[in-house]
C-alpha cells in the first residue's frame, strides 16, 4: 500500500474521530484557542506512528495521544493552559486552597449545569468521556490507565453527586 | 426521605446508555419521578452542550486539507513513512542480509588471500628442492616450449628441464641442502631432486658443497659426484666427459660393465653406447690400483687434448674387468652397497645411492 493510499485510509479515521478529539482537547484545555492546533498535532503524531492494525482500537489510541499531548503542552506552557484533566491532585489542592470549586473559572461549563462544575476534576473527565463521547469502561481504562472497577466507582459517585446537586437545585427553585 | 436512584443503574451501565432513547419501563418512572427526570435531563443536556460542539463542516474541511498537506509533507521527508511497516522490516532485514553477505564475502576474500599466500610460501618452502639462478630457460614438462625465461631466481618445486647458454655468467643450481652446481656453456638438462640428467650440450659443470652424492645422469651411465668439476660434451650418440678437478665414479647403466673411476684430468668417451677411457689413458692406469682419495677442491690440472680429438680416435676403451665378468654384482649395485671412497678429502663416504642427495 502506497503512502497516499495509507493517508486516504487514515483520513477517514481522522474525519470519524476529529470532533471527539477536538471536544476532548477543548474540555481538557478549558476551550482555549489551541484546541485545533493541538488536534492537528495529535493526528500528525498518530499518522507518524500509524499502524493499520490499530484501526479497531483507534479511538482509545487517539484519545490517549490527545491526553498525553495536552499534558505535554500543559507542562511546556505552564499556567497559560488551564488543564483540568490531569494533575488532578495539584489542581484540586490549588482550588481548595483558593476556596474555589475546581474549574469554577472555566470557560467550559455547560450552561445551566453548575452541578458539573462542582465535581472533582477526575470525575468530570470520566463523566465527559462517558456521557459526551460514549466511551466504554474498557476504552476509558486504556486512555486513563485506571482499572475498570475504579472507573465504575468514579462514575457511580459522579452520578450520585450530580443527582444530589440537581435535587438541591430543584429544591431551591421550589422554595 | 430516601432519594430515588432508579435511573442510576441505567446511567452507569456499560456501554454507556443512549440518553435519547430511554427504555419504556424507565420512561414511565421518569415521567412521574421529578428527581430522576431532572438527572436524566442533566446528562442529556450535558452531552448536547454547545461548548462541546465539534467543528463545523467548513472547519472540518479546512482542518482535513491542512492535515493532509502536513501529513503528505511529513511522508515525503520521512522515507520510512513511505514504506509500510512490513516493508520497513523487510528493508531492514535486507540491509542486515547485505551487511552479513558483505562481511562473509570479506572474510572469504581475506581467508583466500591468507591461505593463498600461505600455501604459496609453504609450497615453495616445503616442496622446493632447488633454486635456479642465472640466464636459463625452464622448459615445460613436455619439452616443447619454455614457460619461464628469466635471469631472476626461480624456485624449482618439481623436476624441470632447463636450457642454458652462458659463457660468462654461470647458471647456478642451488640445492636445498646447500649443494651448488655452476654451469657454463651451452646445454640442456633436467634438474632432478637427487641430481641432474644431462641431455645434450657442451658445458662445464662445477659442483660445490655437496652434502652427499649428486647423481649426474649421462647417456648410458650415471656419475656419482661429491664435489668436482667436469666438462661435458654430450651429443648423443657420442659423448665425452673430462674430469677437470676432484673425483667421480662413472657407473654404466649396463650392470655387467665396471664402474670407471674418474680422477683429475681423466676423460671418458661414449662410443657404441659404452663408456670407455681413451687408449692413451688406459695405458697410464695401473691395474688393481687401490682407490685414491682426491680432494674435491684440488687445483685443476692442465686440460688434456680436445674432446673431438679424442673422439676421433677412441679405442675400445672399456676394459672389461675379469672380476666384473665373474661377478656381475660388482657393477653399479656393487658400488652402491660397498663403501667405496670416491671423495678426495680423505673422509669416509657412505655408499652411493644410500645417501639420496635430494632428500638431504
Amino acid at each position: 500500500m502506497s503512502s497516499r493510499e495509507q493517508l486516504t485510509d487514515f483520513s477517514i479515521l481522522v474525519k470519524t474521530h476529529l470532533n471527539s478529539v477536538v471536544r476532548y482537547v477543548r474540555f481538557l484545555t478549558h476551550g482555549t484557542e489551541d484546541a485545533r492546533d493541538i488536534t492537528q498535532e495529535v493526528f500528525l503524531k498518530a499518522w507518524q506512528q500509524f499502524d493499520p492494525q490499530r484501526k479497531s482500537s483507534f479511538r482509545a489510541w487517539i484519545m490517549t495521544i490527545t491526553r498525553n499531548m495536552v499534558i505535554d503542552t500543559f507542562r511546556r506552557r505552564g499556567p497559560s493552559i488551564k488543564y483540568t484533566g490531569t494533575h488532578i491532585d495539584t489542581a484540586a489542592s490549588n482550588a481548595t486552597e483558593n476556596g474555589n470549586c475546581v474549574g469554577s473559572d472555566s470557560e467550559f461549563c455547560p450552561e445551566g449545569l453548575p452541578a458539573f462544575a462542582k465535581l472533582p476534576v477526575q470525575q468530570r473527565e470520566i463523566v465527559f468521556m462517558r456521557y459526551v463521547e460514549q466511551i466504554s469502561y474498557g476504552e476509558m481504562s486504556q486512555i486513563t490507565g485506571k482499572s475498570e472497577e475504579a472507573l465504575r466507582k468514579i462514575v457511580s459517585r459522579a452520578v450520585s453527586a450530580i443527582r444530589k446537586e440537581v435535587d438541591n437545585e430543584t429544591l431551591q427553585q421550589g422554595e | 426521605m430516601k432519594p430515588c436512584n432508579r435511573v442510576n443503574e441505567w446511567l452507569e451501565q456499560d456501554p454507556p446508555p443512549d440518553l435519547t432513547k430511554i427504555p419504556g419501563s424507565l420512561a414511565d418512572h421518569i415521567s412521574i419521578c421529578q428527581s430522576c427526570c431532572k438527572t436524566v435531563g442533566f446528562f442529556r443536556n450535558f452531552s448536547q452542550d454547545k461548548n462541546l460542539a465539534g467543528l463545523s463542516l467548513r472547519e472540518t474541511g479546512e482542518f482535513m486539507k491542512s492535515f493532509q498537506n502536513k501529513a503528505l509533507a511529513n511522508s515525503k521527508t520521512s522515507d520510512s513513512r513511505a514504506l509500510p511497516k512490513a516493508s520497513i522490516f523487510a528493508w531492514l532485514d535486507m540491509k542486515w542480509s547485505l551487511a552479513l553477505a558483505m562481511v562473509v564475502l570479506l572474510l572469504v576474500i581475506g581467508f583466500s588471500l591468507f591461505f593463498k599466500q600461505t600455501s604459496v610460501s609453504v609450497t615453495e618452502e616445503v616442496l622446493s628442492f632447488a633454486v635456479l639462478k642465472g640466464k636459463a630457460t625452464i622448459l615445460s614438462t613436455d619439452g616443447k616450449g619454455a614457460i619461464v625465461a628469466s635471469n631472476a631466481e626461480q624456485v624449482l618445486v618439481q623436476e624441470a628441464g632447463i636450457k642454458f647458454d652462458s659463457d660468462s655468467e654461470p647458471v647456478e643450481i642451488q640445492y636445498k641442502n646447500g649443494g651448488k652446481v655452476f654451469l657454463t656453456g651451452l646445454g640442456q638438462m633436467k634438474v632432478l631432486k637427487d641430481g641432474i640428467n644431462v641431455e645434450t650440450g657442451k658445458f662445464n659443470a662445477k659442483f660445490k658443497n655437496l652434502g652427499g652424492v649428486l647423481k649426474v645422469r649421462v647417456p648410458c651411465a650415471v656419475l656419482a659426484i661429491r664435489g668436482t668439476e667436469i666438462q661435458f660434451d654430450i651429443h648423443p650418440p657420442t659423448a665425452e666427459i673430462l674430469l677437470v678437478e676432484g673425483a667421480a665414479d662413472l657407473i654404466p647403466e649396463n650392470t655387467l660393465l665396471k664402474t670407471i673411476r674418474l680422477e683429475r684430468g681423466k676423460r671418458v668417451i661414449l662410443a657404441n653406447n659404452t663408456w670407455a677411457l681413451p687408449k692413451s689413458e688406459l695405458q697410464n692406469i695401473p691395474k688393481n690400483e687401490p682407490p685414491v682419495s682426491i680432494a674435491s677442491d684440488s687445483q685443476p690440472q692442465s686440460k688434456p687434448a680436445s674432446v673431438t680429438d679424442l673422439l676421433n680416435a677412441p679405442e675400445q676403451g672399456y676394459e672389461e674387468d675379469p672380476a666384473a665378468s665373474e661377478d656381475p654384482a660388482s657393477s653399479e649395485e656393487d658400488i652402491d652397497t660397498d663403501s667405496t671412497t670416491i671423495g678426495g678429502d680423505g673422509e669416509e663416504r657412505s655408499p652411493i645411492g644410500s645417501e639420496d642427495f635430494g632428500d638431504n
